[in-house]
């Protein structure tokens, strides 16, 4: 059973907190005990559970994306993952709720009071309860902040507010019916009245790869390669619609891809190439998938499903031997003009004091030394137009080129409109649950992202 | 939005009539950060004002700012001296209040009992509002208040909402009675076991969700109330809440090991000889099997399969391990499982609930290396890793490594050796390398060539000492053909002096085991080590004393054996000499430590207490490397977790429980016929647009056919009078003669239920008794599955295990 609750920053100072009963401890006396009894889980960001007693364990979730500690104390649970998944689940509750990309420590404190609510609605008998988002959202109902209505656009503002005179509902549902009605699925409020029927499908794909340049410097050559895949919905549309997600999956297998519970998976022949389901109102994630591109037994088929940018570098070269050339390959396409925040990082092991890495040429962008003499980045404008191929020579100055052959490059970037995979919404279809005459805005997004990529 | 514009306008009209200091608060809404700023500024007095008004806009000011304190946890305003001002808000009509309110009672209603009780007699009012919300909301609130007194009144509470209409209300029942099991604990029970029978019927998965919470905390062991329940839960898993997925996982899969036969392994490879499912997971002797498994398994099984897709990790681990203890290798890998533990591990973002998965995963690579032989090269190292998740995945990779996929795991892990920087990742790569080594002799020789070329190159004495173990532990397991490297290594003693100090100490020490198998070589290794001994470093000294120590202790033994007549002479035997000569350039040492041993050996070695250094200098050295690697090596059976470094909370996770061998399998009576439910669905007017949806779309099927199992099977004689009493009733009333008499009506409902739960008790009764009946005629034989079940398991088997374990 759960104890208490707490978020703090990266730097432990208090956020938020919340005791679930009289007798639990504040976080000032959780964290010198957490100190004196497993330091491991005060110190480093790894470590995500501590024992505090015989039947008393604290644990610790770090979001990356918020950049919070949540933490929580509570006895010992029989599924030893069901406290981190919480937290986690809160993690996203919060995200989803504020509908935000991210949860600065301002926001939270100005809404300690929703928060409160959120995790008084979320927790029961000291044990998980609810965690679905419209079900919260009814509980604590939402206020749409100023910056909301400043952000829409001044005419469909005025044709709001026209709108809104001629009846009441509007936008948000009218809460006062929504206890008469039937939810028709436990996951989906009643009565969502909308005056605009919108739905988003945004999907984004993760490429995760790892090169080995091969000893005669001929080629890099995938050594394990896959992509981590998100589909994310949003939906603001009146009543209880039926939804035919289609996928071109281009023969991808997606393995055993996790689904939200909306997602009706009976049926033998169900794959997640057409998703049906009753959507939950507002933001969710609908699908998380991976593909083991280390499945496809050709080089070339990995090959063409890693994106966008691939890379290659030499070393050995120059009179001395101590030069070294970097080529960053973006290949063109007719499906985005650009690509984001390139940037390529260097990393070659410790290096004598003497050493120093010094860039003779480049053709796009800039190099940045890091602090360390053995690191720097390379780093790129906003947006590199696509079919480009910058080049970067430079040389590590007094050092052996046997040093040099252990260079590592990590690449990072991130471009729209194309996913690594080639994965496109074939078509989002509204089966049923719509009156006839509606017709909602459909919009898709793709987003690329570089994850763990590495050349070595 | 315009909502909100109304709102924003709206609050700046009526600020006109109210106070400057109210305008302020209105107007303060445009942004969240100057609304903090204001309420941050109020003082005691304003704050008692503010929860005293009548504007529930003012009060709700109030609230928002004790709350507020609250959750910043700071403690310099004493907010138990609000407590009056707080409390009476409860009869506010504004929920959000409402909500508040019971947050503040939750906290601090155990400091000032007496004022408590005050609220609780408007709280009791509003258990019977006609907003479902408002109605659980105050359930939860009354139970949440943790003073005995109260205790009875919670209770009587529990009994009325028991048969109210609204779903979320009688799933707050179960958690409010969960509440109060834990403070009343035994007092409770029989109550509370006719409460939980009541709700486990339910037929919404809401209810029956927390339901399955309340059993498994308060009662874990009266697995038999869900007899009645199993198939219908079996059918209706993926509907329920994903947090009593977890706890209806775990529930079913005792149950399953409790009451149910063990599924049969049939082998197909053409002899149909067939054996119950082995207690030791890879302990099936068949090349190919099939599984014949008891129906109820099998539906169990099916439903946890359409679960594989859950987002929730803790779902996702809970499904692997029912299908780890309910069924053989082969299930497990036809299931989608092992592909969805693999998806966790590569989308997690979070990595302290990967490495636990990981670590799930590296227990299920112990017990059968096959499951996740497929996605190897999902557990390489990904430059994000942290030093905890690369070591288990090193871990896991030992297990998978096999001939086929050994080349290129092996470049791999010397690339993780010569790249990574951490110790504790390089010692586990090298203990992967040596397990590597193992799988055949060419590749035992690549891995020792690459690692005595590689030897110089780190300066940690971790890694050196990893480098040195791993040597070793390949030297040990096949002395004879390792006498090249031992050779080698004594070429690069002689000739790389500039070889690190740990480097060199570990070799030192090395030829001191390998005396104990090729004495003849080692004297030479001395020799050359003597006249550089005070140019050496302090750790290499320490060994080539020790060095000559043990040298000199295998040769006393060697001549006691060859003459045992003679006495071992010390002036003429040139190890001795050796010996002497080390000692006393050891007496000279700066190094107090080193002067200290070659004392302790010298007055040894003088006063002829051989015996006794023998027993220290040539004491059999433990395995070096990691017990993953010699358990796995050795085959030895998986049963000691520990041994795999997996956290303690996962280990007592994984704790199985026997399972039952004499399962009562009576043929006239099925235990698990299906009781009926408690269809509170009726008691409601249905506008909603639950028929259409469920023509129009099937997302509900187990519900439907749930539903229709009950109506069809022949057992359930009981409800259909019970529903169409209640149906005729209904049918009676008029729309507005059903809400005005709700409470009423539901009174009449219980009487119905409680005399039907008699009927089913008593029927349960003679259920028990008749099969514990036939529990006694089984034990002549009556039974044919346990006579099988005998003959097809020979009492060898078990003796087998045990001497393997010991």
């Amino acid at each position: 059973m759960f104890l208490s609750f707490y978020i703090t920053d990266t730097k432990h100072s208090l956020l938020f907190e919340y005791l679930v009963s009289y007798d639990a401890p504040s976080f000032k006396a959780l964290w010198s005990k957490i100190q004196s009894m497993t330091p491991d889980l005060a110190k480093d960001r790894v470590t995500c559970k501590g024992n505090l007693g015989k039947n008393l364990v604290a644990y610790r979730y770090y979001s990356e994306e918020n950049r919070v500690n949540y933490w929580c104390l509570a006895t010992r649970k029989s599924n030893p993952l069901e406290s981190l998944v919480f937290m986690e689940t809160f993690d996203k509750v919060l995200l989803y709720y504020f509908d935000k990309e991210h949860i600065t420590s301002n926001k939270l404190i100005n809404n300690y009071d929703r928060i409160t609510l959120l995790l008084n609605s979320m927790i029961d008998a000291n044990e998980p309860a609810i965690s679905d988002l419209n079900r919260l959202r009814e509980m604590v109902p939402v206020r749409n902040d100023l910056a909301k209505v400043i952000n829409s656009t001044a005419s469909t503002l005025g044709k709001k507010i026209s709108h809104a005179e001629a009846n009441q509902m509007f936008s948000t549902r009218t809460n006062s019916s929504s206890n008469v009605k039937e939810t028709a699925v436990p996951w989906r409020s009643a009565g969502i009245t909308y005056s605009s029927n919108e739905l988003y499908v945004d999907m984004i794909e993760k490429v995760h790869v790892v090169f080995q340049k091969k000893k005669n410097g001929a080629q890099c050559v995938p050594v394990t390669a896959s992509i981590e895949g998100q589909v994310f919905f949003k939906s603001h549309l009146s009543g209880d619609p039926v939804i035919l997600l289609r996928l071109n999956l281009l023969g991808h297998d997606l393995g055993c891809p996790a689904l939200h519970r909306c997602v009706d998976t009976s049926g033998s022949d169900f794959y997640a190439d057409s998703l049906k389901f009753i959507p939950p109102d507002g933001k969710f994630e609908l699908m998380q998938y991976s593909i083991d591109l280390d499945a496809y037994h050709s080089k070339s088929k990995t090959m063409a499903n890693i994106g966008l940018v691939t890379l290659d570098y030499q070393v050995g070269l120059g009179s001395l031997g101590d030069e070294f050339e970097i080529k960053v390959n973006i290949a063109g396409t007719t499906r985005t003009s650009t690509i984001e925040n390139l940037a390529v990082g260097l990393h070659l092991p410790a290096l004598p004091d003497e050493c120093k890495i010094k860039v003779l040429r480049n053709t796009h962008g800039r190099f940045q030394s890091s602090v360390e003499s053995n690191r720097g980045t390379w780093l790129f404008d906003k947006e590199i137009p696509t079919g480009t191929l910058p080049v970067l020579r430079g040389c590590l100055e007094g050092a052996s080129s046997e040093i040099l052959k252990s260079l590592n490059l990590t690449v990072a970037y991130s471009n729209k409109g194309l996913l690594p995979s080639g994965i496109r919404v074939e078509g989002v279809d509204i089966i049923s649950g719509m009156p006839k005459n509606l017709k909602p805005f459909k919009g898709v997004k793709y987003v690329a992202k570089a994850g763990d990529f590495l050349v070595r | 939005m315009v909502d909100s514009i109304n709102r924003i306008t709206s609050a700046l009209e009526s600020a006109r009539e109210i106070t400057l200091e109210a305008a302020a608060v209105a107007t303060s809404r445009l942004g969240e950060s100057s609304y903090r700023r204001y309420s941050k500024g109020l003082s005691p007095e304003a704050l008692h004002h503010l929860l005293s008004s009548r504007n529930p806009r003012e009060v709700k000011d109030g609230m928002k700012r004790i709350i507020s304190v609250m959750a910043s946890g700071e403690d310099t305003i004493g907010l138990d001296s609000y407590f009056a001002d707080v409390v009476k808000n409860v009869t506010s009509e504004d929920t959000k209040i409402k909500r508040l309110v019971a947050i503040y009672l939750l906290r601090f209603a155990e400091s000032d009992p007496d004022l408590a009780l005050l609220s609780i007699n408007s709280i009791q009012k509003s258990l019977s509002d006609a907003d479902p919300q408002v109605r659980s909301l105050s359930l939860k609130v009354l139970s949440d208040i943790k003073i005995p007194s109260l205790y009875p009144i919670v209770l009587h509470s529990i009994k009325k909402s028991l048969t109210d209409s609204s779903a979320v209300v009688r799933s707050t029942v179960a958690t409010a009675l969960l509440k109060l099991c834990r403070e009343q604990g035994e007092d409770l029970r029989d109550d509370a076991l006719l409460i939980l029978k009541d709700l486990l019927a339910d037929a919404d998965a809401e209810v029956v969700s927390s339901a399955i919470l309340l059993l498994q905390e308060v009662f874990p062991d009266r697995l038999e109330i869900l007899h009645g329940h199993f198939r219908r839960y079996c059918t209706q898993l993926p509907q329920f809440t994903e947090w009593s997925q977890v706890s209806l996982i775990e529930l079913l899969t005792r149950y399953c090991r409790t009451y149910l036969p063990k599924p049969l392994i049939v082998d197909t490879s053409g002899n149909s000889n067939s054996i119950p499912l082995p207690d030791e997971y890879i302990a099936i002797p068949f090349a190919v099997y099939e599984v014949d498994f008891d129906p109820d398994l099998k539906r169990f099984l099916t439903s946890l399969e359409s679960l594989v897709f859950s987002p929730n990790a803790a779902v996702v681990v809970a499904i692997s391990k029912a299908f780890l203890q309910l069924s053989p290798p082969l299930t497990f890998k036809n299931s989608k499982i092992s592909l969805s533990l693999v998806r966790l591990i590569s989308s997690g973002e979070n990595s302290g609930l990967r490495g636990l998965i990981l670590q799930c995963i590296l227990l299920y690579s112990s017990m059968d290396s096959t499951l996740f032989l497929p996605f190897i090269k999902k557990f390489y190292l990904l430059p994000s890793d942290d030093v905890v998740t690369s070591v288990t995945k090193l871990k896991i990779i030992s297990f998978l490594v096999n001939i086929t996929n050994a080349n290129s795991v092996i470049s791999e892990l010397q690339y993780y050796i010569k790249a990574e920087s951490d110790p504790l990742v390089i010692q586990e790569a090298l203990n992967t390398l040596a397990v590597c080594a193992q799988l055949s002799n060419g590749l035992c020789l690549r891995v020792t060539k690459w690692l005595l070329a590689n030897m110089g190159s780190h300066t940690a004495s971790l890694v050196m000492d990893a480098y040195v173990n791993v040597i070793r532990y390949l030297i040990q397991k096949e002395p004879a053909r390792h006498l090249t490297t031992m050779l080698k290594l004594s070429a690069i003693l002689k000739d790389q002096p500039d070889l690190s100090g740990t480097a060199r100490s570990g070799i030192i020490w090395l030829f001191g085991e390998f005396a104990a198998i090729r004495f003849d070589i080692c004297p030479d290794i001395l020799r050359v080590l003597i006249p550089n001994f005070s140019r050496e470093c302090k750790d290499t000294r320490s060994q080539i004393l020790l060095l000559a120590a043990k040298l000199l202790s295998y040769d006393i033994d060697k001549h006691h054996k060859e003459f045992p007549e003679m006495e071992y002479d010390f002036t003429n035997s040139r190890i001795s000499e050796m010996f002497q000569a080390v000692l006393y350039l050891a007496k000279f040492d700066d190094n107090f430590d080193i002067r200290d041993r070659a004392r302790t050996f010298s007055s040894l070695f003088d006063k002829g207490k051989t015996e006794i250094a023998a027993l220290l200098l040539q004491a059999p050295k433990p395995s070096p490397i990691a017990s993953t690697i010699s358990h796995l090596v050795e085959g030895t059976a998986s049963s000691d977790l520990s041994s795999l470094g997996i956290d303690s909370d996962l280990e007592a996770f994984f704790y199985v429980h026997p399972w039952n061998v004499d399962v009562i399998q009576t043929s006239d009576s099925d235990p698990r016929a299906p009781t009926p439910l408690k269809d509170y669905s009726r008691l409601k007017t249905s506008f909603s647009s639950k028929s259409y949806f469920k023509d129009s779309f099937g997302i509900e099927p187990e519900t439907v056919s749930g539903r229709s199992m009950t109506n069809t099977s022949p057992i359930s004689s009981p409800s259909p009078t019970f529903t169409s009493s209640g149906g005729r009733k209904y049918q009676l009333q008029s729309l507005d003669e059903f809400f005005s008499d709700v409470p009423a009506k539901s009174k009449m409902k219980r009487r119905v239920i409680v005399e039907e739960s008699s009927t089913e008790d008593s029927a349960s009764d003679s259920d028990d008794d008749s099969s514990d009946g036939s529990s006694d005629d089984s034990g002549d034989g009556d039974s044919s599955y346990e006579e099988e079940n005998d003959v097809s398991n020979p009492p060898s088997f078990g003796e087998d295990k045990e001497s393997k374990l010991g």
